[in-house]
């Protein structure tokens, strides 16, 4: 599948990066929250607080 | 750090978890100082111009979250999980030479924003010595471009030191940018409220909803151009979660709550740049503050900025090997040219500017949205992102793959139909739904579709 190979640096990385133990983990729960609050309810808030001028 | 660590900062490849140290508050800090410039002023200008306070402030704020949250979605799962930068990032979804979209892109909007804020600086300077006695205003161009230079030097001698100089200034500016920030704000609604009160947006269209969706999307538009800067900073924290809320408030709310002096100023005083407000209201010496705060901020935003140009270049073959400190000056040198040559050309024309960041970002954070969560189930193939031959995993056909180029020209035609980035003239359903967000939307569906009915079966992309 690879035809060159990689600097060994980065052959390291990438080999340490396939292992899923050593891949930082996802959005959690809390962050899905965080996230829905400030990008979907919150700006749909300010946006009936504005209209409301 | 060692050097070791920072080299592999400055090489494009991935961090692995021993790399990756940063809190969130550290996090927070950097993103904050990276987001807040006084390209924020411009913004809440351009809203000015359409909104009084209340509306302008609630349309911008709204839309900056909403535009940081298609970044943070597009861009911090992938690149805090492998390590990986935007550009890196996006490749899966580009194709393994496709990316050179992406870095074109960055190229671009980094270039343009970075001469923004250091032309805004130089005006600065200029407005500040001619407030001063010091220079006269035949003398301004000159200053303008002189101080442009020096501030382009700064940049350069701070960013030979990689992430690690980017996270030291960022410690120092932050206090700097938040004080005086909220000391400017404080100035300008107790000392103009009435002012502000009273003001009539100088552009109102007659229809306050058409107005009210313009707001909108200069706020969302203006966060998109945080795609390509984000990357390189969230690969420092150690997962998601780490960057979730610096994110999205370090790197989000900045913008509209400083924009809100912009915004007031505009309205009050006809005027957004605060060093020349601030000497209005309270002669020289708050002039001098005003400029410290510029200079601050400018800084620090550029500095990030040509740092993750710096990253994504790096994902270029040839210049994988190319000393640092090359790179930075290939971030550097146009803006220098820019600054230089047309400056005021360039600083005229900052609406249109902010037009094309949302004709192509919108749709480029739908399509790693779609891909990321929808068809590869948060993971990519890391080794893949790295892999430049024919039969690798994100090769497609000639390294390019159709579903995002398609999915790219969809969203830029639905863009210009809603909006003309130029005139700003609109199409329905422009008044209801803005511009960038059904860009977003079509960018993504047809990415979504083209990837089930043609590159799926054809056992391209490495899908599962």
């Amino acid at each position: 599948m690879v035809a060159r190979s990689f600097d060994p640096e980065l052959e390291r990385r990438i080999a340490e990066l396939e292992n899923d133990a050593n891949q930082g983990a996802g959005f959690t729960p809390i962050d899905w929250f965080w996230l829905i609050a400030l990008g979907v309810v919150g700006p749909a808030l300010l946006l009936y607080w504005g209209w409301q001028s | 750090m060692s050097n070791g660590t920072q080299g592999v900062e400055q090489s494009g490849w991935p961090l692995t978890t021993h790399d990756r140290h940063w809190t969130q508050w550290q996090l927070f800090v950097v993103l904050l100082v990276a987001a807040s410039a006084t390209w924020c002023y411009v913004i809440g200008e351009y809203i000015g111009y359409y909104l009084n306070l209340r509306m302008g402030f609630a349309a911008m704020t709204a839309g900056s979250m909403i535009g940081m949250l298609l970044v943070t979605l597009a861009v911090v799962p992938a690149a805090t999980r492998y390590g990986v930068d935007s550009i890196a990032s996006a490749t899966p979804q580009f194709g393994n030479r496709g990316w050179i979209i992406t870095v074109f892109l960055q190229y671009v909007s980094i270039i343009g924003w970075n001469s923004l804020l250091l032309i805004f600086f130089g005006k600065s300077v200029a407005q500040l010595l001619a407030g001063l006695g010091v220079t006269t205003a035949d003398s301004a161009d000159t200053v303008v471009r002189v101080s442009t230079a020096l501030a382009c030097i700064t940049v350069f001698l701070v960013l030979l030191r990689g992430a690690t100089g980017l996270e030291q200034i960022s410690k120092v500016l932050f206090f700097f940018i938040v004080g005086i920030g909220v000391w400017m704000t404080w100035l300008l609604l107790t000392q103009q409220s009435d002012a502000i009160a009273a003001a009539k947006p100088a552009y109102a269209s007659g229809n306050l909803q058409w107005d009210y969706v313009t707001g909108i999307e200069i706020g969302i538009v203006s966060l998109l151009s945080w795609w390509p800067y984000i990357g390189a900073m969230v690969r420092e924290a150690p997962n998601a979660h780490t960057a979730t809320l610096p994110a999205m408030l370090g790197m989000g709310l900045p913008v509209p709550l400083l924009s809100l002096v912009g915004l007031a100023a505009i309205l009050a005083l006809q005027v957004s740049d605060p060093s020349a407000w601030m000497i209005q209201l309270g002669g020289t010496r708050y002039g001098i503050i005003a400029l410290i705060f510029v200079i601050a901020a400018n800084l620090g935003t550029a500095i990030a900025g040509v740092y993750a140009t710096g990253i994504g270049l790096r994902q270029v073959p040839g210049m994988s090997k190319l000393p640092w400190n090359v790179i930075i000056l290939l971030g550097l040198v146009p803006v220098f040219a820019v600054g230089l040559f047309i400056p005021d050309v360039f600083f005229n024309n900052f609406g249109t500017f902010l037009a094309f960041i949302g004709v192509f970002f919108a749709p480029l954070c739908a399509i790693q949205i779609v891909d990321y969560f929808f068809l590869r189930g948060q993971r990519i193939n890391i080794r893949g992102v790295y892999q430049r031959d024919e039969g690798t995993p994100y090769a497609y056909w000639g390294g390019f793959n159709p579903a995002a180029i398609l999915g790219m020209v969809a969203g830029f035609a639905t863009y210009l139909y809603l909006l003309n980035p130029v005139t700003y003239a609109s199409h329905w359903p422009y008044e209801y739904v803005t511009a960038s967000l059904p860009t977003a939307l079509v960018g993504g569906v047809v990415y979504l579709i083209v990837t089930l009915l043609v590159v799926r079966p054809a056992g391209k992309g490495d899908y599962r």
